[in-house]
C-alpha cells in the first residue's frame, strides 16, 4: 500500500503543474496537424514538424489576442478528424492532403473559405495552378494551400559522375524511355549498381505516383470521370512495360520499403530514388557532412519528360475550416491565423515542398535557396488526379498493389490494368450508390 | 540437466528481452546513423538526445497524467465490478444465474472491433467522449475479471464461508472480510492486467479522446511522429516507445510478487 501511495503521491507532484490555467481573453483557435510534434530546441532544423513549431510559436508571441493551441494526430490523422466530426469536436483548422479534400468537401463537412481569404486579404489569384487544382471544388475554395509536393528524383551525383551521367556538373537525364532505359544500363554497367531505387514493399503510394507521372506524360487521361478510372489503355501498358523491363534487367530495387530504399540512397547503392519533396532538406544536410556517402554528391531534379508532356503527380498540403457554428470572433481569429499561414508560406518552403503561392515562387530568397530553382517549374506541371475524385489514398493503394503485381512478374501488364480497373470502379460505384 | 534448463531459460529470456533491448539501444543512435540503417546500432556515437527531445515535449508530462488517471482509476473500477459481479457468481443462488453466467461468457469470444462502432455511437448520445468518463467506462464492463475471480472465489472451501454464516457475518461482510482477503492474489492480477491493458490501448482512446486535453500517452506519442516515422525521428521513436513501457516496467517489478503467486495459484 505504501509502495502505490508513493507511487501515486510522486507522479502527481510531478505531473500536476502541467495542467495549466486557460489563458482568459483571448481567442484560442485549435490548429491540428500531422505533421508531428518536436521541442524548440529542434526548430532550427527544416523538417516539417521544426518548421510548423516555428510559425506557429512566432504567431503566438506576435498576438496576444489569439493563440493557436496545436493539436498533434498521426499521419494523415483522418481517422481522428471522422471522429471529431461526428462528435461535432473538430478543431478549427485541420491539415489536409488536397487529394482529399473533395472527400469531405462533397458531403458538406468542411466551409468554403472564399470570403474569409477574401477578407484577409489573401489573394486567389495568387495560388499556383498546381495549388489552385488542388483546394478548388466546384469554383469554391476549400483550403488555404500551403505547398504542393511530387514525386522527384533525388540524385546521388557521385555514381553519375562515375557513369559518364554528368555534364558540367549538371546530371544528365533522359527524354525518353530508351534514353532511360540505355543510361541505366550504362549505370549498372560502371557502377555495378542499379540507376533506380524505389520503394515498393508495404508500399500504398509511391508506386502508383510514378506510374500516374508516367502515363500523364502521354497526355492520357486517368480518369474517365470523376466515378470512372480506366486503366486499359495503351500508356498504362506503356508505363508497365517500362518499369517492368527496369526491374527485370536490375536496372532498379526490389524488395524494399520505404526506410530500406531511403537508407540505399544514402548509403549510395543507387544512382536515382524517387520520392517527394520533403525529403530535400534531410539529404541535402547528408551532403555536407563528411562522413556521409552522399558529401557534395547531391542534387534533385523534377522527375524527367519521358514521353510528349511534362507533368508529374502532385498533392499537397492545405488548411481547411471543419463546418461547425462558431462565433464571428472565432471566425475572425481563424482567418487571422490563415493569413498568418499565407504570409509564412515561404517559411513552410524550408521543408523541400513547392509553395503554393507564385508570389513565393516568384521571390528571389526562395529561387536562391539551394536547388530550388530548378524545381520551380513544379508549380506549372504538377498535376493532380481530377478534382471530383474520392477516396485517393485508396485508389493509390489499389494501384500501388497492382502496378507491382505486374512488375514483379506475379501477373501480366493486361491481368494487373484489368484487375487494378475493377477494383478501383468498384470502389467508386460502391461510393455512389 | 540443471545446465540444459539454465540455458533453456537463459535462450528463452534471451528471446524475450531482445526486442527491448533492440529498441534501447536504438533509442541511443542520432537519426543521422539510423537512417543509413540499423546496423549502425552498433557502431560508436551514441546520444541521449532522443530522450531529451521526448521528456521536453511540452505534452507529455499531461498524455502521462492522462493515462495515469484512466489507468488507475479504470483498475479500481474493474477490480469492484468484478469482484461483486463474481462473488454473486460463485457463491450466491439466483434465478438465471448459470445462463447469466454464460452469456458473460459469450461477451470474452466477441471481439471489441464489432463493438467499436455502436459504442462510439451510444458515447456520442450520451456527451462522453473527450472525457475522462468516457475513457474509463468501456472497461467496466469486460468480462475477463469476471470470469477469473468467479473461478478463484468458486476455488475457495465453502466451510470458510460457512464459518463466517455460523459467526453471523451477512453477505457483504462475507465478502469484504473474507473472500477479498482470499483472493489478493487474483484480484492483483486482475488489476495488473487491467492496468496494463489500459495504459497500453491505442484504438479507443484515438477515436474518443481527440482533444488535446485528453490526450493518453500511446494516442499522443504516435501523433508526435514525424514523417511517420520512417526516416526522421527513428531514434527518437524507440526513445518514445522506452518512455511510454516504462510505468508498465515499473508496476512489474514493484508487484512481481504478487503476480508470480496468484499465476502459480491459478495454476
Amino acid at each position: 500500500m505504501k509502495q502505490i501511495t508513493a507511487l501515486f503521491t510522486s507522479l502527481c507532484c510531478f505531473l500536476l503543474p502541467a495542467c495549466s490555467d486557460q489563458q482568459r481573453g483571448v481567442t484560442e483557435v485549435r490548429l491540428q496537424h500531422f505533421f508531428g510534434s518536436c521541442t524548440p530546441s529542434q526548430s532550427q532544423d527544416n523538417g516539417e514538424c521544426e518548421t510548423i513549431l516555428a510559425i506557429v510559436n512566432s504567431f503566438n508571441q506576435q498576438h496576444r489576442d489569439i493563440q493557436i493551441i496545436v493539436n498533434n494526430v498521426q499521419w494523415p490523422g483522418y481517422t481522428e478528424l471522422a471522429a471529431q466530426l461526428a462528435t461535432d469536436s473538430a478543431p478549427d483548422i485541420v491539415s489536409m492532403h488536397q487529394s482529399v479534400i473533395y472527400d469531405y468537401s462533397s458531403r458538406g463537412l468542411i466551409s468554403p473559405l472564399d470570403r474569409g481569404l477574401a477578407a484577409v486579404g489573401v489573394p486567389l489569384a495568387d495560388f499556383t495552378s498546381a495549388a489552385s487544382k488542388g483546394v478548388i471544388r466546384g469554383g469554391k475554395t476549400f483550403g488555404l494551400p500551403f505547398d504542393n509536393w511530387m514525386p522527384l528524383w533525388h540524385i546521388n551525383t557521385n555514381l553519375f559522375r562515375a557513369a559518364g551521367l554528368l555534364s558540367n556538373g549538371s546530371p544528365i537525364l533522359p527524354k525518353s524511355p530508351e534514353q532511360l532505359l540505355n543510361q541505366a544500363r550504362i549505370f549498372k554497367k560502371k557502377t555495378g549498381k542499379p540507376y533506380l531505387i524505389q520503394s515498393t514493399v508495404n508500399e500504398a503510394y509511391a508506386t502508383a505516383r510514378t506510374f500516374f507521372t508516367l502515363v500523364m506524360q502521354q497526355n492520357a487521361p486517368i480518369f474517365l470521370s470523376e466515378h470512372q478510372i480506366e486503366l486499359r489503355t495503351e500508356a498504362a501498358r506503356r508505363a508497365l512495360r517500362l518499369l517492368k523491363m527496369m526491374r527485370a534487367e536490375g536496372l532498379s530495387t526490389a524488395n524494399a520499403d520505404y526506410t530500406a530504399a531511403n537508407a540505399d540512397f544514402v548509403n549510395g547503392d543507387g544512382g536515382v530514388y524517387i520520392v517527394g519533396t520533403w525529403m530535400i532538406g534531410t539529404y541535402d544536410k547528408l551532403s555536407a557532412i563528411k562522413s556521409s556517402p552522399l558529401y557534395r554528391s547531391y542534387a534533385v531534379r523534377p522527375f524527367p519528360r519521358l514521353f510528349e508532356k511534362e507533368a508529374t503527380y502532385a498533392d499537397g498540403h492545405a488548411w481547411v475550416v471543419p463546418a461547425s457554428r462558431r462565433t464571428d470572433r472565432k471566425m475572425r481569429a481563424i482567418f487571422i491565423v490563415l493569413r498568418f499561414l499565407y504570409d509564412h508560406d515561404r517559411d513552410w518552403a524550408r521543408t523541400g515542398h513547392v509553395p503554393a503561392y507564385q508570389s513565393v515562387i516568384n521571390n528571389p530568397t526562395w529561387r536562391h535557396t539551394k536547388h530550388r530553382s530548378e524545381l520551380a517549374s513544379l508549380a506549372k506541371t504538377g498535376m493532380p488526379l481530377p478534382a471530383g475524385v474520392q477516396r485517393q489514398f485508396l485508389i493509390q493503394d489499389i494501384v500501388s498493389q497492382e502496378v507491382e503485381a505486374a512488375v514483379s512478374g506475379n501477373k501480366s501488364i493486361d491481368d494487373a490494368l484489368v484487375s487494378a480497373d475493377r477494383r478501383v470502379n468498384d470502389l467508386l460505384f460502391n461510393l455512389i450508390n | 540437466m540443471k545446465i540444459g534448463k539454465v540455458s533453456t531459460l537463459l535462450f528463452l529470456m534471451g528471446i524475450t528481452l531482445l526486442p527491448i533491448t533492440w529498441m534501447l539501444l536504438l533509442s541511443f543512435k542520432p537519426n543521422d546513423d539510423l537512417m543509413r540503417g540499423t546496423k549502425t546500432a552498433f557502431q560508436y556515437g551514441y546520444t541521449l538526445r532522443n530522450y531529451a527531445d521526448v521528456l521536453l515535449m511540452s505534452g507529455l508530462p499531461l498524455w502521462i497524467f492522462n493515462t495515469f488517471l484512466v489507468s488507475t482509476l479504470s483498475t479500481v473500477g474493474v477490480l469492484i465490478v468484478s469482484s461483486l459481479a463474481a462473488f454473486g457468481f460463485a457463491r450466491t443462488r439466483f434465478m438465471g444465474r448459470a445462463a447469466l453466467f454464460t452469456i458473460m461468457l459469450f461477451v470474452l469470444a466477441v471481439p471489441e472491433q464489432s463493438l467499436i462502432i455502436a459504442r462510439f455511437e451510444m458515447f456520442r448520445g450520451l456527451g462522453l467522449h473527450n472525457s475522462y468518463f468516457g475513457l474509463i467506462v468501456p472497461h467496466l464492463a469486460g468480462a475477463f475479471g469476471t470470469f477469473y475471480l468467479t473461478q478463484y472465489f468458486l476455488g475457495v472451501p465453502r466451510e470458510i464461508t460457512d464459518a463466517a454464516i455460523m459467526d453471523g457475518a451477512t453477505d457483504v461482510q462475507i465478502f469484504s472480510k473474507v473472500m477479498v482477503p482470499l483472493a489478493l492474489p487474483a484480484l492483483t492480477v486482475v488489476g495488473i492486467c487491467t492496468f496494463t491493458a489500459v495504459w497500453n490501448e491505442y484504438w479507443w482512446p484515438l477515436l474518443s479522446s481527440t482533444a488535446t486535453e485528453r490526450l493518453t500517452l500511446t494516442v499522443g506519442l504516435a501523433a508526435s511522429q514525424k514523417l511517420i516515422a520512417q526516416t526522421n525521428g527513428l531514434g527518437y521513436l524507440m526513445a518514445q516507445g522506452m518512455v511510454a513501457c516504462l510505468p508498465s516496467f515499473v508496476i512489474y517489478i514493484l508487484f512481481q510478487r504478487h503476480i508470480l503467486s496468484a499465476a502459480r495459484s491459478a495454476a
